[in-house]
């Protein structure tokens, strides 16, 4: 007989229940498959009304995420294998809202990271016309800012962090890590616009450094390094202000 | 109508490294109380020798050895968290090259063991046995 | 940061080192830590630092921890308690020793 291996999924279809439920499927193991596989042949060979996410299989474009016994991971990128025999329970992300089975509703993390403003900012007059070329930087500079840069957007740290889960006002791992991505390239001068938002209460001050954002990071982005150095520039910051008033941060 | 999930309170209960950040939070607990032991010795001491001697009495007690047996282990979880996360506050480029996470780190373990020798140099090796 | 380089090594003493007799017996007698402590500024402001400061390091850390385990909705009154009993705690710890 083969093997076979049991999924719970999380099932919620807002015409038909007002609580979320469970439903398990028993579905054949296979040394190869990942976790997306074993949903997407439920979705295929069992039950049709599955609704989940997923795009690429191999860990680019961050649509798959969900929680696999209680942990954020992209299904995409854990294997059966590494549950067998136990039973895997898969459920939409943490902290987001879901608006059927697995999938979430993600608007919420898509206006955090526009509140960031993720794109290079020149002090006024001081923007580069187009004719005098690119703007240069050494790869020192690059490197500065670069692990912020390999975001996909899966929202995993999210789902791992509880203060978010606690309080969605949090602005959250990515969106930090985000801005610090544009904070910290030399050819950015939006840093103060920023700050607004980062250094706010709920910005980087909300964080209690629960450190789980960058544990599940599948792209080792480490987001709770970033606020926590964001926290510390900040409080650079305010001590200048406070014993040079009258300089001028630049 | 999208569905929001609520958070148990128990939720830090249900996956170990949520236990252990707030153990790790928690370990404030023993270090106020710690201080508060070195302000009673204080106040104590304000007062003058007899209530002094009452009061540093105290640590060769049961209680007190227990409870600095506690409160001494959380004190070192929190110091050694503390410490290994320092890397990811402090971030420095030569060139670049990122420096070790590891020279970071090491740097502070090597200050808490300078600090440590310095007090206890100054509250023992100054001492005159009697 | 204070708690972190202190507090291990003066627990040390004062808990295992000094009650089982590793460290000379004169160590914390009264006359000795008071001649050290009332005679000098510097050895006092050192104190204040080591004594005071960790409090705030629990007010804030206790603060958040209760409101992450379920007590967000007495969140301020909490914030009252905690930073106000390490404020209260830090005067306390100046009078009395401005009075030794």
């Amino acid at each position: 007989m083969a093997k076979t291996i049991e999924l719970e999924i999380f099932r919620y279809r807002p015409e038909e229940e007002s609580e979320p439920t469970l439903q398990s499927y028993e579905v054949p193991f296979n040394e190869e498959w990942v976790v997306l596989d074993a949903i997407n042949y439920i979705k295929d060979e069992i039950d049709g009304t599955i609704s989940h996410r997923w795009s690429c299989r191999m860990g680019v474009c961050g649509s798959c995420g969900m929680m696999i016994n209680r942990v954020p991971r992209l299904t995409c990128a854990a294997f059966l294998k590494e549950y067998y025999p136990r039973k895997i329970r898969v459920e939409p992300l943490d902290g987001f809202p879901v608006e059927r089975d697995l999938v979430t509703d993600m608007d919420m993390f898509v206006s955090k990271l526009t509140d960031v403003s993720p794109w290079i900012i020149r002090n006024e007059g001081e923007e580069k016309p187009v004719e005098e070329g690119t703007y240069l930087q050494s790869p020192g500079e690059l490197a500065e800012y670069k692990q912020y840069s390999m975001c996909i957007n899966c929202m995993l740290c999210y789902a791992a962090c509880p203060v978010f889960a606690l309080d969605t006002n949090f602005l959250g791992p990515a969106a930090i890590a985000l801005g610090q991505r544009y904070n910290m390239d030399s050819r950015d001068q939006g840093r103060d616009q920023r700050q607004e938002v980062i250094a706010s209460h709920d910005g980087v001050w909300h964080c209690t450094f629960v450190g789980e954002c960058s544990a599940v990071c599948p792209k080792d982005v480490d987001p709770a390094g970033a606020i926590q150095r964001a926290k510390l520039s900040s409080t650079a910051d305010y001590f200048k202000d406070l014993l040079m008033p009258w300089g001028k941060r630049k | 109508m999208s569905y929001i999930r609520k958070v148990p309170n128990t939720w830090w209960l249900q996956r170990k490294p949520y236990f252990l950040f707030i153990v790790r939070e928690l370990t404030s607990v023993a270090v106020a109380g710690y201080c508060g032991f070195l302000l009673y010795l204080m106040y104590a001491l304000s007062k003058g020798p007899d209530e002094y001697s009452a009061a540093i009495g105290l640590i060769t007690s049961p209680a007190s050895y227990t409870l600095h047996m506690i409160g001494l282990l959380l004190v070192l979880y929190h110091t050694i968290t503390w410490f290994n996360v320092t890397p990811k506050v402090l971030v420095f480029h030569l060139g670049e090259e990122k420096v070790p996470a590891v020279i970071i780190a090491g740097a502070h373990y090597a200050g808490w063991l300078a600090t440590s020798a310095l007090v206890a140099w100054l509250l023992l090796g100054t001492g005159t046995s009697v | 940061m204070v708690a972190a380089l202190f507090l291990p090594i003066l627990m040390v003493i004062t808990g295992f080192l000094v009650p089982n007799g590793f460290a000379p017996l004169d160590t914390l007698s009264y006359e000795r830590v008071h001649s050290a402590i009332s005679g000098s500024n510097i050895v006092k402001l050192v104190l204040f630092g080591v004594i005071a400061l960790p409090f705030f390091h629990w007010a804030h850390r206790f603060k958040f921890t209760l409101v992450d385990i379920g007590l967000r909705k007495i969140s301020p009154l909490l914030g009252v308690l905690c930073y106000g009993g390490a404020i209260s705690a830090t005067v306390v710890t100046a009078i009395i020793l401005w009075q030794i």
